[in-house]
């Protein structure tokens, strides 16, 4: 199974450099079924396969666009005027993998956090977004359905079914074609992965963060107030009245 | 191709402890969650026992909890400390490496350092590059 990895950096920060490199980025020589032949090399974070897409905006500087040169399978400039949703957007419009993982930047993780958190979501019946914790305060532990397995598996729950977008999270890409994009009305500034979010819990799917492993943030992120949260909530209700979730992407 | 994680010691460390922390933490609300399963079928001493170790789970969270705000501070300091030199390192290096290689006639502890510096993993490790940096640093404050 391979996993697209979005990242966005919209700062020029170095941290972008060394918090993907606590990600866990190795190239790793693959198994050769016979002798002889071309040996294949393929990119891993967290310990599973993956194709990395970077967003870049004009303000992030050449050594920072550089350093992801021979790792991403593309980077892609951003026009500085666009918001992370729209540029979250245009990353997800070149994902074919069967899962799609959202990389904050400033956050630190342990090795195999990605192949924790596919095992979740592949697992999972109805995933929505699988989440590694920063906190589990709000949360409940709790045992879901599981897909292959006759039983359940444990999974921090939280009490508004919505898991915070300041830590690295999973979704099935069936979802940008059952689901669409992000929104990308900027009343809902800061909320749009909410309102994601919340399209998915009325779609049947259970938003959670994993229960075996854990991240560090470091820089908390800074929501404009709480007029956007309460617009993205009424306009999922009024989706909901409409019976369509889906926002072209 | 195994590359290394993290960029310096420091941090290692303390990203390591403050996820094992956290993990501990993590651990202790299933252990609250655990605790209560199949309470009903439980004699009144096992019930008991639940009810003792619920508390002693809740205290120990508060305990872990406030360790774990110091180590988040520390990380966050040295994190600060890793990309202020990291900053500092790529704007001055090559001055301070000229104005080194200049004065090295005058030091013999400089030229010492020049002369047996690994440029190759210099190049490849940030850390040693950083701690490099600062020894030719005081070395250069030490001669003038």
């Amino acid at each position: 199974m391979k996993i697209t990895v979005c990242y966005l950096i919209n700062a020029d920060d170095i941290s972008s450099i060394y918090s993907f490199e606590c990600a866990n980025y190795q190239v790793k020589e693959r198994e050769q079924e016979f002798e002889n032949t071309e040996i294949e090399y393929y990119k891993t974070l967290g310990g599973e396969e993956v194709d990395i897409l970077v967003g870049v905006y004009p303000n992030v500087s050449k050594r920072v666009v550089d350093f992801f040169q021979d790792k991403a399978k593309e980077i892609i400039e951003i026009p500085l005027e666009y918001t992370p949703a729209q540029a979250y957007n245009i990353l997800f419009r070149k994902c074919f993998n069967s899962f799609v993982c959202v990389l904050p930047t400033d956050v630190f993780l342990k090795p195999n956090w990605l192949s924790e958190l596919s095992f979740f979501s592949e697992n999972v019946d109805n995933c929505g977004f699988a989440g590694v914790p920063h906190t589990v305060l709000n949360c409940t532990y709790s045992p879901v359905v599981t897909k292959e397995f006759e039983g359940f598996l444990n999974v921090f729950l939280p009490a508004n079914m919505t898991i915070k977008t300041d830590v690295p999270f999973l979704f099935n890409t069936k979802l940008l074609f059952t689901l669409g994009g992000l929104t990308e009305d900027t009343t809902m500034h800061g909320y749009e992965f909410y309102h994601y979010q919340l399209r998915a819990i009325y779609s049947g799917l259970v938003n959670f963060y994993i229960s075996s492993t854990a991240s560090v943030v470091i820089a908390k992120r800074q929501v404009n107030d709480d007029n956007a949260k309460k617009f993205a909530e009424q306009n999922v209700q009024l989706m909901r009245k409409q019976k369509d979730f889906y926002i072209a992407l | 191709m195994m590359g290394r994680i993290y960029p310096n010691k420091d941090l290692e460390f303390s990203i390591s402890e403050l996820i094992d922390l956290k993990n501990y933490i993590f651990s202790l609300h299933k252990r609250l969650a655990l605790l209560r399963e199949d309470y009903a079928n439980k004699t009144p001493y096992e019930q008991n026992e639940v009810a003792i170790t619920e508390y002693e789970t809740i205290c120990k969270i508060f305990r872990m909890v406030e360790k774990l705000h110091k180590a988040e501070e520390n990380l966050s300091s040295l994190t600060k400390i890793f990309y202020a030199d990291v900053q500092e390192v790529s704007r001055h290096w090559e001055t301070v490496i000229e104005l080194a290689k200049q004065k090295q006639s005058d030091s013999i502890a400089l030229k010492h350092l020049l002369y047996n510096v690994n440029w190759k993993e210099l190049n490849e490790r940030i850390d040693k590059k950083i701690e490099f940096y600062h020894q030719l640093k005081k070395h250069l404050i030490s001669i003038q």
